[in-house]
């Protein structure tokens, strides 16, 4: 039976996001700042109107809706869903005044893209956008990787264990230790070290590309964001492309690679627990998925003839096939290539990659690596049970920290998420099919914006028709916080009108 | 006489320092990387050889 909400809950969920705004308006001090050491004197107002905007209203809302009544889990998925719906209104304010993008919907799309750390973009002329501009997409998808939410818990966390209710929200059941605060605090520290590491590494190898310094080392800072937080934009049209450099893209794996593990892995190959590596069920599930998929795609490369030998096809399959798996979206190749050029098995391991993803708890998207693993489980199990005899005890295990036995209850959450994935994918693939693209086109698109897998083959441009960039913003949004969050706010706006009182 | 110890979290063992627990992070999934590197290279010498 559903409940009308009253003013209280409304109280509660336009309290905190009020807070996540006023973090997003903060946010743009950064861009400000380089906008204003930059000389970019238009950027620069577009930022100070953005920042302005968002922390007048953010700090009004929360002030005028102050409540201390306590967080419940429903009004945190809701608080969480309509805090990712519009943060980007905010975060677009200054990408529309840059005069890059058509409009407000294209500006909007870019911020979620940014957010959800999917790696479409509509921008125009990106080669000659401000560099303030620039980071600033690029600093979206940090911020959304680390999650708006978190980023909130730690520079507001006065709330307390309140607050653990939002942090369900964002798809990351796991608390990586018991305090969620010092969850949140563990997940930039993880950050700040491979930030250090990874920017250094790929400062060098760009300006060994031949980068000048200054310019290689804002590089770095913005292709780090886009690739620990698995999302793909990048400072150039040309995406990695640009810098025809082995060395940047052999740097950029494992930093792909760490942004799609779960900070619960993190957490115990920090403490030097380095057996989890092999045991892990999500692990182990994307060692075998990723194995497989590049097996078929090196095949499908090698058959349509695009490359032959073995360093081109080493150098574009691992490369494409992490970006995709890791779902971050960068690429060394012009996207249409993919269909042009790359035949039709490889380019369909590109979508069945971004469709499984990366690991739950983790900056990635996707099915996730753990939900794979259990299925898969699962199956093995049945088919066990049918070979073996009747009254043989099969019990097949899951090692997430320690060894579980496999249980129903484990399984049923996971095929149903992974049903409304298909869904997902499948849906945005019929409106891309309404509008006159071939299946392989709308099949790679809608998987790349759902799974926030990011990779384009052309589909996806500024003059993209406007009902197809609505569908793909809300696959982005469904699919970054995994269904129940968005489904909690459409339930709140159900329950306002057929609730009971 | 001995003061009895102090029970709690306080006596267990000191955590590993911010610089040996990244060490030990990045250190794994470089290993990672480096033995799907290694995989990755064998399918595709072996594909290269037979296409």
């Amino acid at each position: 039976m559903l409940f009308r909400p009253d003013r209280e809950d409304f109280r509660l969920i336009g309290f905190y996001t009020g807070k996540v705004l006023f973090g997003v308006g903060c946010a743009m001090a950064v861009p400000l700042a380089v906008a204003v050491a930059a000389g970019e004197t238009n950027e620069a107002y577009g930022f100070l109107i953005g920042l302005s905007l968002a922390v007048t209203v953010g700090r009004a809302t929360s002030w005028l809706l102050a409540t201390d009544a306590p967080l419940r889990t429903s009004h945190g998925l809701a608080t969480v869903a309509s805090a990712w719906l519009l943060a980007p209104v905010a975060a677009a304010v200054p990408l529309l005044l840059s005069g890059h993008y058509l409009g407000f919907l294209d500006a909007y799309f870019e911020a979620m893209s940014g957010f959800a750390t999917i790696g479409l973009t509509l921008a125009n002329d990106l080669d000659h956008m401000a560099r303030s501009v620039n980071l600033w997409r690029h600093l979206m998808q940090f911020l959304g990787g680390q999650g708006i939410v978190v980023v909130v818990l730690t520079i507001f966390a006065s709330a307390g264990a309140r607050v653990g209710a939002l942090y369900t929200g964002e798809g990351r059941e796991e608390k990586v230790v018991p305090n969620v605060i010092r969850t949140a605090q563990f997940i930039w520290r993880v950050a700040l070290v491979y930030g250090l590491i990874g920017t250094a590494a790929l400062w060098t190898t760009i300006m060994l590309a031949g980068v000048t310094p200054v310019t290689a080392l804002y590089h770095a800072v913005n292709l780090f964001m886009a690739a620990f937080d698995t999302g793909g934009f990048s400072p150039q049209s040309a995406s990695v492309a640009f810098y025809r450099s082995a060395s940047v893209e052999f740097v950029l794996l494992p930093i792909m690679v760490a942004g799609a593990f779960s900070f619960a892995l993190h957490y115990l190959l920090w403490q030097g627990k380095f057996r989890e590596l092999f045991r892990n069920i999500e692990a182990r599930a994307l060692a075998v998925s990723m194995t497989v998929l590049y097996l078929i795609a090196v095949i499908g490369l090698g058959r349509s003839g695009t490359f032959t030998d073995f360093w081109p096809l080493f150098r574009q399959g691992l490369f494409h096939m992490v970006s995709a798996h890791t779902t971050t979206g960068l690429s060394s190749v012009p996207g249409r290539m993919f269909f042009t050029d790359w035949g039709v098995l490889a380019p369909a391991m590109l979508v069945s990659a971004m469709a499984v993803g990366g690991m739950a708890g983790s900056t990635a998207g996707g099915i996730k690596g753990i939900r794979v693993g259990l299925i898969a489980k699962s199956l093995r199990q049945d088919i066990r049970k049918v070979l073996y005899p009747e009254d043989a005890s099969v019990v097949e295990t899951v090692h997430t920290v320690r060894d579980r036995p496999l249980d129903e209850r484990m399984v049923r959450p996971a095929a149903t998420i992974l049903l409304l994935w298909l869904a997902l994918y499948f849906g945005g693939a019929l409106a891309g099919l309404f509008y006159g693209y071939d299946l392989q086109m709308s099949m790679f698109e809608s998987t790349a914006a759902a799974s926030s897998g990011g990779l384009s083959v052309g589909v996806v441009r500024p003059e993209l028709e406007w009902p197809l960039k609505v569908m793909y913003i809300l696959q982005m949004v469904v699919g970054r916080l995994e269904f129940i969050a968005p489904f909690a706010l459409v339930g709140y706006v159900i329950a306002i009108f057929r609730g009971r009182a | 006489m001995r003061r009895p110890r102090t029970p709690g979290p306080e006596r267990g063992r000191p955590g590993p320092t911010l610089l040996r627990s990244g060490f030990n992070g990045i250190g794994a999934v470089t290993v990672g990387v480096v033995l799907m590197a290694a995989v990755a290279a064998v399918i595709t010498a072996v594909v290269a050889a037979l296409t």
